[in-house]
This record gives C-alpha cells, structure tokens and sequence, in this order.
C-alpha cells in the first residue's frame, strides 16, 4: 500500500502541467510518465476488480464508497491522460501548417513513433484534400498559403541564411544571401519567410 | 556619363526592372538607400540591397549577382573608381553611381552608356578635359603602323581605311624622304611625350586631393520630391545623412549652410502639407540653432561638454584647469552643478528650456563662438526629440559594435533599422553605445595627451596606438579619435606650425593577421576638408614598395601590415618634406 | 470592398465576350445567371458566416468551384497585361485577397472538422445525401482524420488500458456550443423570431442587428435571411 502516501492522478496532472508551461514547439513525449500513468490506471483497475468481487460474494455495502472514489479516480487519470495526447496532437497539426510536410529534424526527435505516424498520415490527407479542393480545375489551392490577409503585394524581407538562387514566377533570379535586404513578391516568399529563411521587415 | 534629370535620366529608366543596390558602409549611403527603398516600394520594383564594405565587397556583390541584374545603383562607392575596368560587367548591365566621394574616376565621367553618374557636371570642379587625358585611338593606332609600315603596306592602309585625315596625310608622307620620316616621327613622339607629362600633371593635380560632393541622401530625397513622393521621413533622412557629412568633417560648414536653406523650405513645405501640426504626437521637424555638444539632450550636461571635440578643446577638459574653467562657465551661467551632473531629461525644466540661450550668451566669453551651428530635430510624440546629430553618432556607433556573433553586416542592417521610427529600442541602445564611443575617445585623448604620444615628424604629426582597441580597431572611431586628437594637441601645443600640421593616426586591426589601420586627418587651420593623404599613402607605398590595402572608398583611410609601419611613415616623411 | 466589385466586373466583361469555361462547365441552369460577382458575395458571406457560426454550415463548394475557375481565368488575362501597369498592381492585390478568402473559408471548415471530428460524422450519417454540409473531399478528410486521431490514441494509450475502461468513445465527443452567442444582421425583414427561454418574440427589420444565441437563428442563417457579422 505504498500509494496511499501520494494522490492518484498526480502523475497525469504533471504530465498536463509540463506540456502546458513548455516553451518549445513540442516537448519531448514523457514515455515515462505515460506509462505510469497507465500503470496507475491498471492498478487502481485491479483493486477495484478483487474488491468487487469481494462485494459480490459477501455483500458487503461498507467498499461502495471506496469502490466510487477508485472509479473517479481512474477516470480523472484517464481524462488527463487523452487530453495530454490530444494536445499533443493539435501541436502536431500545427507543425504540418507550420513546416510542411516534412518535420525539422530537432523537433522529429521529441516525437513517438505512433505521433510519427500521425502526423504523416495527417500530412498524407491533408495534401489529398487539396489537392482535392482545386476541383476539377487541376488547380490546387495550398492552404499553408495565405495564412495571413494580404495587406500588399510585396513586402520587403532579409535573409538570414545563404539560401542560394530563387526563381521568381517572372523567371528574375534572386540570389538569396545572408544579410542582403530584397523586395520580392509576398505570395512567392511567403513559405521562405515561415521556414525562417527571410524575416519580413516592417 | 552625368545624368542631372534624375526623374527622367534614372528613376523612369529603372521603373520595373529590377534592381541591385549596393550601399558603402556610411551613413549618408544608408540614408540615401532606404530613400531609394522607399520610392522602389511605391512603385513595386524588385530590389535587392546589399552592403559593402571597400573595393574587394563590391567586387564580391556584383560578382554573386551578375548576371541576374541589369541595373545596379551604386550608393557612396564606386564613383572614384574605373567600374567597367573593376568589374567587367556584360554589355546590356547599366551603372548608376550616386557617389559623395570626389574626385570621381575620369572613366566613369567619360563613359557613354554603362556608367551614369548621378549630379550635376556643372558643379564639378575642374574635371580634366577628355582631349587631355585620353589619347584618340585611332590616331594612335596610325602612328604606330606608321611606324612600322613600308610603302606597300601603307597604300593598303591607304585604301583599306576612307579616312579623310588620312587621305590627306598618306599620300604626303609617301613622298617624304627617309629622314623626313624619320624626323617626323621624333618631333610626333617628342609631342607625344610632352602630351603625356602634361596628363600626368593634369591627372595628378586631379586626383591629388581628395573631398565630398554633395550628400548622396540630399540628391536622393530631391529625386523624391521631384516625384511628389517625399513626406517628413524620408526628409528626415536626408537631413541626416547632411549631418553626417558636416559632422565627421566631409564638408565645410559652408556649403552646409548654404544646403541648409534649401531643406528649410522642404521642411516648411511639408509641414504645412501633413495638416496634423497642431497635435503633438504628430511629428515634426524643426529648424533651431543648436549646441555642437554631442547628444546633450540624453546626458549630463557635463559629461557632453567634455566628450564633445569642440568644447572640451577650447576649454582644455582635460586639464585640471580646463575642468575649473569650465566650473566657471557653469556658474556664470547659472546652471547647479546638481544640474549639470544629471541626465539632461531629468534637469529642471525652466534650465532646460533657457540652456541654449545660456550658453550661446557666454559663447564669445569663453571662445566657444563656434559651438552654435543650425540643425534639425525631430520630434514625435511627447517624449522623443532627436536632433539630426543624435541620429549621426547613434547610427555611427551602431555601425562599428561589432562584436564576435555580431557581424559587420549585422551592424549595418541594425544602423538601417534604427533610422525607422518603429525601432526607437536600437536608436536608444545606438545612444548608449554612442556615449561608450565619446567617452573612450576623450579618456584615450586625455591619456595620450599626457603621456605625449602625439610626435612631429616635421610636415606632420603621427599617433600609433599599439595595441588593438575594442573601440578604435574601426575606421569612423578612429578618425573621431584622431581629429579630437589633433586638435587637443594643437591646443595644448606651443609650437607655431602645429595648427598647419596634418596628422596620421593608426591602430592595429588584428593582432593575428598583423594589420593595421592607418587614417590621415586634415590640419586644424584647414578650413577646405580636402584631403591629400589618399594619394600621398599611394605614393609613399610606391616609394617605400610597402604593399597598401586601399581597399576603403574613403581614400584617406588604408591598411597595411603593422611590420611595415616604420618604413612607411618614414617614405612619407620623405615625401611630404 | 468596392474594389473587389471593380474587379469582379471587369472580368465579367470578359467572360461575355469570350464565352469562356464559366457556363460550359455547369450543366446546372440556374448557375448560368450568376454573376462574378455574385459569386465573390456569397463567398464572402458564407466566409464570414462560417467564421463567426459555432458549427459547420453547408458546404459552398459549387461556389468555390466557380471562383477557383473565375481565378484561374483572370490569372490567364494578367499575363498579357504588362506587370508595372497600375491596373495590373489592383487585380493582382484583388487576386490576393480573393485567394486569402477561399484559403481562409476551406481552412476554417477543416479546423472545425478537426474539432468536431466525431460530432460532424455522425451527424453527417444522419442526413439526408441532398442535406450533406461536407462535401465529399472533406468527409473523406474528416473520416480519415478520425480513424488517424483513433489510431494514434490506441497506440499509445487506450491498448494498455484495462478493457473495460477502452471504450467509452462517445464520451470523448467534442461537441460545438450552439447556445453561444453571436451578432447577426438581417438580410431581410423577419417578423417573430423567438429568443430566450420563455418564448419571447422579437422582430427583425431588414438592416437590424443583434446579439443572440445562435441556435435560436440557424435557420435564418440557413436561410439566407440573415448574415453573421
């Protein structure tokens, strides 16, 4: 009985808590702390079983409250627990509009294997419903574009990074090198500009 | 080529192409550029702006773009040098060269289509001739196969080419006598020889000295109002990059002045034309007499008097006496020490308000006439008021903090920010660093003085700083601590000459590489900023066969290896004597 | 907004001298009295309708269609107009902001749909084929959402739990707040519209506007009779 001296669904209230007060993009996946959550949840279960069936054999009414607050208890950690994942989740989404199909390499590492496999199944559909959603037209519309309502047609950027030569709609060659300053058409750059290879200058 | 009509001769000419500028590391070409940025933005023109710093950078940018762009504008560089000779550009890429930096290079003057030169030929002074210093080609071309030629080959040179100075000459010549010949082609090489010395002479007395035009920013601003595309910032700008000029000694308080009037009536223009005068939050540029103490409004009264060049030199600051001296003027003045030692923003209103006035009342007394000169500020809001001057030494100290993660580019781009009023952090921190810079500058001409490290080598005067400075290892810093420099020596010296002498100052750029950087500043009494030390470095490095980096569009301002220093200086003694 | 109409006309213009793709590739009857610029206003108000609604509206597909063409047409003609024309600079700003809204509009449904995955199948199950708000790209985008949401929770967590505890799937249901409030203004003159609880009845004049809850006024919406704001 060594749990009796910490609260149930501590555990899963930290795991909440450090999501929420990271500051990164996406923390690193608490495999630890999932699993003893889970552990958590399986020992609570098994309790409640033997002392059910302790109930059903003698009828004994005095368990009932105890068996309630097991049950609420096992809830709560398991409440906490698929919130920690569905918002995990919504990140994952954001990183899909943020950078593309393909995850930066820091960030892949904070992930699981199964988040790993969502976000590429959620890629994989996201990339068809573009598709998609130019119609019969063949024209597909990216959403990740124009995520911002268009206040000019150009704006004026600076490169961070030696990116190399960009080419333009129009066929001009930029040739994008750090430190340099351009004035270059907003809808063209705007991907450039979300990877962090130009800032936009007010 | 010049091109005076900027509207038609350059902006029409550039509207939809796209564009390279490149920008000297100055803040005159700062300004200028994003005035140019400016009026790009409103016609939406693709540009690309890059900054450079000396010769080597200029190749380097054009050379990562070529082929991309057709027209590039050239900001403070590359008007003192050959540009097609430098850079070999394709055929169809044109040349806009806005250049403060004079004299610009006679190729650039004389080319036909490639290079335009932005400014007006009138005001050029004394411009060689083309007769004078190019030699007609084809003449030559006939010379020489006049020399070398026999009789046949000249009639087939005689056919072959239908022109008619030479149908004239050719057949003449066919029946001079051998010696005839041979006479005339001594007395043509004699006449060429002599035509040669004399552009020599010419091209010498050229480029002998050299000085500033017209500020790059102004010329830029005026291109813009020409457009009817000026308002109170990009003004504010041009105002600016005049500062700089006049502050760091480009020009003659002169023809400063004379500019001045001309920006007043742009300033009076465009206020009447933003109807917001009334509110205080809008803002507004003002003409005023102002103090030649650097940035008195955001420091101690005290402190600014000491660290500005002027005053602390009339005064002797740096003395014991110039201290009690300047104690005096404090109290006849009327302004409490308690007063005077804090932050100008922090001083009591009514002192605040009559402070020009009391100093401007006892400038005579205590000959610091000069210190009134008339200048702009700007202000916007209820709190922040600039003067052009503030802006200058911000944006001079932003320009050279460069530290190891922070590259001379960062700085620029950083000093180019600043300029926007969104960016009121970095002016502020530009202030802070600014105060360093003056405070450095004052407490390393106080100890040299003391220490008597100024030396006379006859014709002029030298200081080396041995040791790398985290201040003075860059150009701007070190031509402020050698112009203070100069003229405290000559304050505190007895010697007659001193206020005719020059002075070279140098401080080691990097210790591991073993360069240095060698500036040379006009002689106090010198009122023109003329400036001869840029062909004298290059003759003394000829003489002494000392290799000189003249990498700087500043032509006064060169490095060379520290090893070779002595030997230098004393070709240059030599040389100057 | 009157330089979208500018737009929007001119490029009619051209739709009628060319005959272009426009009708021919709508056998529906009616969509051949629609104007361009008809077609930008009901895009623009479902935009603003599915912004400001708590729940997924019908889908506007068709008009989305036609937009995406009536783009693509306009694209074709920009290209022989010289770039640094001033007319040019206008349509191609207005191209920008047509495409932010279509971008904008599509992106906002998928949020929701990721939102309410469950809720919106299930109710989507329920309806009648011409009643459907998805259309059928985004039900298959909702629907391959949900198993991949599924999937990963499995994966990670429900697989390890106890089995009777695995279930409970409808509990996890995210269903949007219809009660909430939101502005409205009436299209067109509505006479007894009920609010609040104790069968209060209001009257909507045309041009008027309010504050409600929005179930009380989907059906106006709906409807067309009203417009979110």
């Amino acid at each position: 009985m060594s749990r009796q001296t910490k609260l149930f669904g501590e555990k899963a209230f930290d795991l909440l808590k450090e999501l929420e007060r990271s500051s990164q993009t996406i923390p690193a996946f608490d495999d630890d702390g999932v699993r003893q959550v889970l552990e958590e949840i399986k020992a609570i279960f098994e309790e409640n079983v033997a002392q059910a069936s302790t109930y059903n054999t003698s009828g004994d009414r005095s368990l009932w409250p105890l068996l309630n607050f097991r049950h609420a208890a096992l809830q709560r950690n398991k409440r906490c627990l698929l919130a920690y994942l569905y918002e995990r989740c919504k990140r994952i989404k954001a990183l899909r509009w943020e950078f593309g199909p393909i995850i930066p390499g820091d960030i892949k590492q904070a992930l699981c294997e199964p988040e790993v496999t969502f976000f590429n199944n959620y890629s994989k559909s996201l990339a068809a419903y573009m598709c998609s959603a130019g119609y019969n037209q063949g024209l597909p519309i990216d959403l990740t574009n124009n995520l911002r309502p268009p206040k000019s047609l150009y704006i004026e950027v600076r490169c961070m990074e030696d990116y190399g030569k960009f080419e333009l709609d129009d066929g001009e060659v930029i040739h994008l090198k750090k430190n340099s300053q351009h004035y270059l058409p907003r809808a063209q750059v705007e991907s450039l500009v979300r990877q962090g290879i130009l800032t936009h200058i007010a | 080529m010049f091109v005076q009509d900027l509207r038609n001769d350059f902006y029409r000419q550039l509207v939809g192409k796209r564009i390279l500028i490149v920008v000297n590391y100055d803040i005159d070409a700062i300004c200028a550029s994003r005035i140019l940025q400016a009026l790009f933005k409103y016609d939406h023109m693709l540009y690309t702006v890059v900054p450079i710093m000396g010769v080597t950078g200029l190749k380097r940018a054009y050379g990562e773009h070529q082929g991309d762009v057709k027209y590039v504008v050239l900001m403070n560089c590359g008007g003192c040098v050959d540009i097609v000779e430098l850079l070999q550009p394709a055929e169809d890429v044109t040349f806009f060269i806005c250049d403060s930096h004079r004299p610009l290079d006679v190729c650039n003057i004389y080319s036909d289509r490639q290079v335009c030169i932005l400014g007006d030929a009138s005001l050029e002074e004394n411009i060689p001739a083309f007769e004078t210093i190019f030699y007609d080609s084809d003449g030559e071309d006939e010379e020489e196969e006049e020399d070398e030629s026999s009789d046949p080959e000249q009639q087939h040179n005689d056919s072959g080419a239908g022109e008619s100075d030479q149908e004239d000459e050719a057949p003449k010549s066919r029946k001079l006598s051998r010696l005839e010949r041979h006479e005339q082609r001594i007395l043509k090489q004699r006449a060429r020889r002599q035509w040669e010395s004399e552009r020599d002479r010419i091209m010498f007395e050229y480029t002998q000295f050299s000085y500033y035009g017209r500020s790059a920013a102004l010329m830029v601003f005026e291109l813009a109002w020409k457009l009817s595309k000026d308002n109170m910032d990009l003004l504010w700008w041009a105002i600016v990059g005049i500062t700089e000029q006049l502050l760091l000694g480009k020009i003659e308080s002169g023809s400063y002045t004379l500019e001045l009037e001309q920006i007043q009536s742009h300033v009076s223009r465009l206020t009447n034309k933003t109807n917001d005068q009334n509110t205080m939050s809008a803002s507004k540029i003002t003409f005023e007499n102002d103090l030649h103490l650097v940035l008195y409004r955001h420091w101690p009264v005290t402190e600014s008097m000491r660290y500005s060049r002027y005053s602390s030199c009339q005064l002797k600051l740096w003395t014991l006496r110039g201290e009690k001296r300047l104690h005096e003027l404090l109290l006849e003045m009327g302004l409490p020490l308690v007063h005077a030692r804090q932050t100008y923003g922090a001083m009591d209103l009514v002192l605040r308000k009559e402070f020009f006035s009391m100093v401007e009342r006892l400038a005579e007394k205590y000959d610091i006439a000069d210190i009134v000169y008339g200048t702009f500020t700007l202000s916007y809001g209820y709190r922040s008021r600039y003067a052009a001057a503030d802006y200058v030494y911000a944006l001079l100290a932003i320009m050279e903090s460069v530290k190891k993660h922070k590259t001379p580019e960062d700085c620029f781009l950083e000093a180019s920010d600043a300029l926007s009023r969104q960016h009121k952090q970095l002016l502020s921190a530009g202030i802070d660093q600014a105060k360093l810079l003056h405070a450095a500058v004052f407490r390393q001409v106080q100890s040299s003085l003391e220490a008597r490290q100024v030396h006379s080598a006859g014709s002029f005067f030298y200081y080396v700083l041995q040791e790398e400075h985290a201040f003075f290892s860059y150009p701007y810093a070190l031509g402020l601590l050698a112009r203070f420099l100069l003229r405290g020596h000559v304050a505190t010296s007895r010697a007659r000459q001193a206020p005719d002498l020059p002075l070279i100052a140098s401080c080691p750029l990097d210790a591991a590489e073993g360069m240095c950087l060698l500036v040379g500043i006009v002689p106090v009494r010198e009122d023109s900023p003329r400036n001869f030390f840029g062909k004298a470095f290059e003759q003394a490095a000829q003489k002494s066969g000392v290799a000189l980096l003249q990498d700087f569009f500043e032509p006064a301002v060169v490095q060379l290896r520290q090893s070779d220093l002595t030997r230098f200086l004393d070709s240059l003694t030599v040389l100057l004597t | 907004m009157s330089d979208v109409e500018d737009v929007a006309e001119t490029q009619l213009e051209i739709d009628d001298t060319e005959g272009a793709g426009l009708e021919d590739d709508d056998d529906d009857d009616d969509m051949e009295q629609i104007t361009a610029q008809k077609v930008l206003e009901t895009l623009e108000t479902a935009w603003i309708n599915e912004m400001c609604a708590p729940e997924i509206l019908p889908s506007q597909a068709d008009m989305l269609e036609l937009m995406v063409s009536q783009v693509a047409h306009m694209e074709e003609q920009m290209r022989d107009l010289d770039k640094n024309d001033f007319r040019a600079v206008v349509h191609s700003m207005e191209l920008e902001r047509v495409r932010y809204i279509m971008a904008s509009y599509l992106r906002c449904r998928l949020q929701k749909i990721e939102t309410f995955t469950q809720h919106i199948l299930n109710q989507e199950a329920s309806r009648e084929p011409d009643d459907k708000r998805l259309s059928p790209e985004e039900t298959k985008f909702a629907q391959e959402f949900a198993s991949n949401v599924d999937e990963y929770f499995h994966k990670v967590a429900t697989q390890y739990m106890p089995n009777q505890q695995r279930g409970e799937a409808e509990q996890r249901i995210v269903t949007p707040n219809l009660m909430s409030h939101v502005f409205l203004k009436a299209n067109v003159a509505v006479p007894a519209v009920i609010v609040g609880v104790d069968d209060e009845e209001v009257d909507m004049a045309a041009g008027s506007q309010h504050i409600i809850p929005y179930q009380l006024v989907a059906d106006l919406i709906q409807n067309n009779q009203a417009q979110l704001i």
